[in-house]
């Protein structure tokens, strides 16, 4: 199968009760998704997004155009089976508590009881909900039951996952978890198609973009390409003394216009600051009867099969290193629990803030250093000149600027030259 | 199969929790026991007529409040799932939509099975309590044994064919009228099939009364066939007749004198029963040893209006005037019988509701449906009133309408066993082909397709 998702020419025309055509919604959208891409749709509102997402699962029909959904028309009881939806908002049943209502979405499944059993426990630790999972989905804040909804599209392992306004109603630790997800999916393989008009969500996770405008695509294509400023290129380094900072503007005055050289010292983005409060918080085990941030990715949302090409592999094994980090991140934060904290015992449970918070994958260039413990950095913007392009994907790099650098904080501190892998660690 | 199951038991729960079922039996037990028990003693009258005051006023109103209640949960639980989109997490999981309706169904079903389950047992228990506790006499529990926990079968007395009777006397009138006024007659048609209509109308009416009526000291001769008692051995087969009047007897009552047996007894004699002063405009009944009817099932019974009546002119009503009852079953069955139909309906309302609720919203589909049900609930009455007065044309648009209606008085048991009279296995087998299958069949189909082929969703732009 070449598309996951493909429409051509899709239109959805909005009429009033007369025939008379009211609003254009949806105006000759061509997609093309492919398998374990994460897509995201960008728009403002009314700009055709959910439309368009509810024209795919089969609840709208279009007026002209076709989709397809994993090859068959949209709404196939066989290709529901192998989609997960999130709507705008999770209409679910207030009447049921968080358990039942994934009984009840597991049923519609046909999962066994065994198996559903499994992987609610799994989903309900996965979004934190597992203290409060007794409690009438009519209790819950609108974050809670977004995170309820986020489990029942996952309760089937879904090939698909569809997810309009995610993070919508989200608190910080919620939209850093669905970010988190999404992004750990569609390193499993799965095929995402995220509708939103937060950019920085989207930017975040998404392979590749469309933004629509009145129904219309208005721009499509890689994240990276769309993002990239070509002209311009950004250095990071550990903190520097004025010296070597004066050093580097005057080499790179050589190179071009010194005017558009800066240095700044970065800061740490809230969202860091604030998950790892509430991280602390939860290690010491302050009473709360909403959400915790919960555990990583539920193991039985398994990975595509079909993914066979060198991509995927590299991703699987970006996946299984993840994946030792958080089970050995949950061991320690048992023993943090349990335990009186010696000096090896902090520093653990300080990686164990770390691994909680860090989870930025390697391909994503833009704030790519924004899961680091907060340090002082030297951002050096210069003309495109002699650039490079990294291994892992990122950022473009000027090497004789590196070069020049690396020879000449050899000689002023004696210190060996950081190879590239300790740049991506910084940087990933 | 999992799915439909899980929609079904998703709604029972929601039920549940809504706290219906809860309200249900805390009206019935108020109901049932505390008021109705409290006006029961307190009320003098036969014991039999209690019990089937009882039986008539509590299978009445659980057919009635189940009836209302499978309108509105049938209608508020598709349209609220369309209305609060929870719809769109369930159609788009493997639910066809078919299945998502058979799961509310099987829901109903339950949730009725449930329900009218619970009414059955306590009204069974209470009507058997009183059955136990309200006779004073032997008479009065061999009354309430043989009139009401008993299931008899009526049959009606062989009338002879009046058809081409009625067809000479009214082509003598009109050809009398049409000789009076050749040309207007010639010239509207339309007037003399009118004409024709009303005569054929008055005269059938006119003959079935005159045989039916007796003058003061004269008799009329009942013949009853078909008669086939389950004891033919022991017990009774019973007379039920009542009486209409010219002129006011002195305290509005007439004494009856009546002759039977299995041949004609103004020709061969037969067993007199006692005469009663009895009152009229009011139904009565009186055994008849099952040994009198004969064993090819006849039955001839003779009815004297006795010159006692003072130049009283007695009439037997068409249909309620004159009847034989006599036992096929016993009550439990019958009483089975009689819930059954009862669930028939609150299945078809359930179709009617899902219908409704699939394509209109909560308070439009409620309308519609206790429109449909109404309409179905007085369907015997419009009909009968169609056929007595209304012309050729209205009859036939009219009927058609009525037809297609639900006809839920034709299908109502409570009559039946309120009287002991058998709810048949006939009747029930044509409530399920005509109410269920037909026409909830078609109601069904309609809905169905109606929600197979509509947006769940609208456009939000």
């Amino acid at each position: 199968m070449e598309y996951v998702i493909q429409t051509e020419g899709l239109t959805k025309i909005f009429r009033d009760f007369w025939g008379n055509q009211r609003v254009v919604a949806v105006d000759k959208l061509d997609l093309e998704i492919r398998p374990h891409e994460v897509y995201g749709m960008l728009g403002p509102n009314g700009s055709g997004k959910s439309t368009t997402i509810k024209v795919l699962l089969g609840l709208l029909f279009p007026t002209r155009g076709w989709a397809k959904v994993l090859g068959q028309a949209p709404g196939e009881v066989k290709t529901n089976a192998r989609i997960g939806y999130l709507p705008e908002e999770s209409y679910l049943y207030p009447f049921l508590n968080a358990r039942e209502t994934l009984h009840f979405y597991g049923r519609l499944f046909g999962l066994s009881t065994a198996e559903r059993k499994r992987r609610i426990d799994s989903l309900l630790d996965m979004v934190g909900l597992n203290s409060v999972a007794r409690r009438p989905l009519g209790e819950y804040s609108k974050g809670m039951t977004r995170r309820i909804g986020l489990a029942q599209a996952l309760i089937n392992d879904p090939d698909l996952l569809i997810l309009d306004e995610p993070t919508s109603g989200l608190d910080p630790i919620g939209t850093r978890q669905i970010k988190d997800l999404v992004r750990e999916l569609g390193q499993r393989g799965k095929t995402v198609l995220m509708c939103s008009h937060l950019l920085a969500d989207v930017e975040d996770v998404c392979d590749r973009i469309c933004i629509l405008y009145g129904g219309k695509k208005q721009a499509e294509g890689a994240v990276d390409e769309l993002l990239v400023h070509s002209d311009m290129t950004q250095i990071r380094s550990g903190r520097l003394t004025d010296q070597a900072i004066d050093k580097i503007k005057e080499i790179i005055a050589s190179e071009c216009d010194d005017q558009q050289v800066s240095v700044e010292v970065p800061r740490d983005r809230l969202e860091n600051y604030f998950l790892q409060v509430v991280a602390q918080a939860q290690i010491a085990q302050v009473e709360t009867s909403g959400a915790i941030m919960g555990t990583g990715v539920s193991d039985f949302l398994s990975r595509a099969e079909e993914s066979a090409d060198e991509s995927t592999v590299v991703l699987e094994q970006l996946v299984k290193g993840r994946e030792e980090i958080v089970s050995s991140t949950t061991a320690e934060r048992e023993d943090v629990a349990t335990t009186s904290v010696s000096d090896q015992e902090q520093a653990a449970r300080d990686d164990t803030l770390a691994a909680l918070i860090e989870v930025k994958p390697q391909s994503l260039p833009s704030s790519s250093n924004e899961f680091a413990p907060a340090q002082e950095q030297t951002t050096v913007p210069v003309e495109p000149n002699n650039l490079v392009e990294q291994k892992d994907g990122g950022s473009l790099v000027d090497r004789s600027v590196i070069d020049s650098l690396v020879t000449d904080t050899d000689k002023r501190e004696k210190k060996p030259p950081k190879d590239d892998s300790s740049t991506d660690n910084q940087e990933g | 199969m999992r799915p439909v199951i899980a929609i079904a038991r998703n709604l029972i729960v929601e039920i549940f929790r809504m706290r219906v079922l809860l309200a249900f039996i805390i009206l019935i037990i108020t109901s049932y026991t505390v008021f109705f028990w409290w006006w029961l003693a307190g009320n003098e009258g036969l014991a039999d007529e209690k019990v089937k005051t009882f039986l008539s006023y509590s299978l009445s109103l659980c057919a009635h409040v189940l009836s209302f209640l499978t309108i509105f949960i049938s209608i508020a639980t598709i349209a609220r799932d369309i209305k609060r989109k929870e719809i769109f997490t369930i159609t788009t999981k493997p639910v066809s939509r078919i299945r998502y309706l058979l799961g509310k169904i099987l829901g109903l079903l339950v949730l009725n099975l449930v329900l009218l389950g619970l009414s059955g047992f306590l009204i069974y228990g209470l009507a058997r309590s009183l059955q136990r506790t309200e006779p004073t006499t032997a008479a009065e529990r061999n009354r309430m044994r043989e009139l009401v926990f008993v299931a008899r079968k009526s049959v009606q007395p062989v009338m002879p064919d009046i058809t081409q009777q009625v067809l000479e006397i009214v082509e003598a009138r009109v050809k009398r009228k049409i000789k009076e006024q050749p040309e207007y007659y010639r010239h509207n048609p339309v007037v003399v099939k009118q004409m024709r209509e009303t005569l054929i109308k008055d005269n059938t009416k006119r003959i079935i009364n005159a045989q039916r009526t007796v003058e003061p000291g004269k008799s009329i001769l009942w013949h009853f066939t078909g008669i086939e008692p389950l004891d033919r051995e022991k017990g009774y087969v019973f007379i039920r007749f009542q009486q209409e009047v010219s002129g006011e007897p002195p305290d509005a009552k007439v004494i009856n004198q009546w002759l039977l047996g299995p041949r004609n007894p103004l020709e061969h004699g037969g067993r007199y029963v006692e005469p009663q002063r009895e009152a009229v405009r009011t139904v009565h009944e009186f055994p008849i040893p099952v040994t009198e009817v004969s064993p090819e099932g006849d039955l001839f019974v003779v009815y004297n209006n006795s010159t006692s009546n003072r130049g009283t002119t007695i009439t037997f009503p068409l249909k309620t005037g004159m009847e034989l009852l006599y036992v096929v079953g016993g009550f439990e069955g019958n009483f089975f019988r009689t819930i059954l139909m009862i669930y028939l309906r609150l299945l078809f309302l359930s179709v009617l509701g899902l219908a409704a609720g699939a394509w209109m919203s909560f308070p439009v589909a409620v309308l519609f449906a206790l429109v449909i049900f109404i309409m179905g609930l007085t369907s015997g009455f419009l009909i009968d009133a169609l056929r007595m007065e209304a012309g050729e044309i209205q009859r036939s648009i009219a009927g058609t309408v009525l037809q297609i209606l639900p006809q839920f008085s034709t299908y109502d048991p409570v009559p039946h066993i309120e009287k002991g009279r058998v709810v048949s296995s006939e009747l029930v087998r044509q409530c399920l082909i005509f109410l269920i299958l037909i026409k909830g069949g078609l109601i069904a189909l309609a809905g169905y397709l109606i929600f197979r082929f509509r947006e769940l969703a609208r456009v939000i732009v």
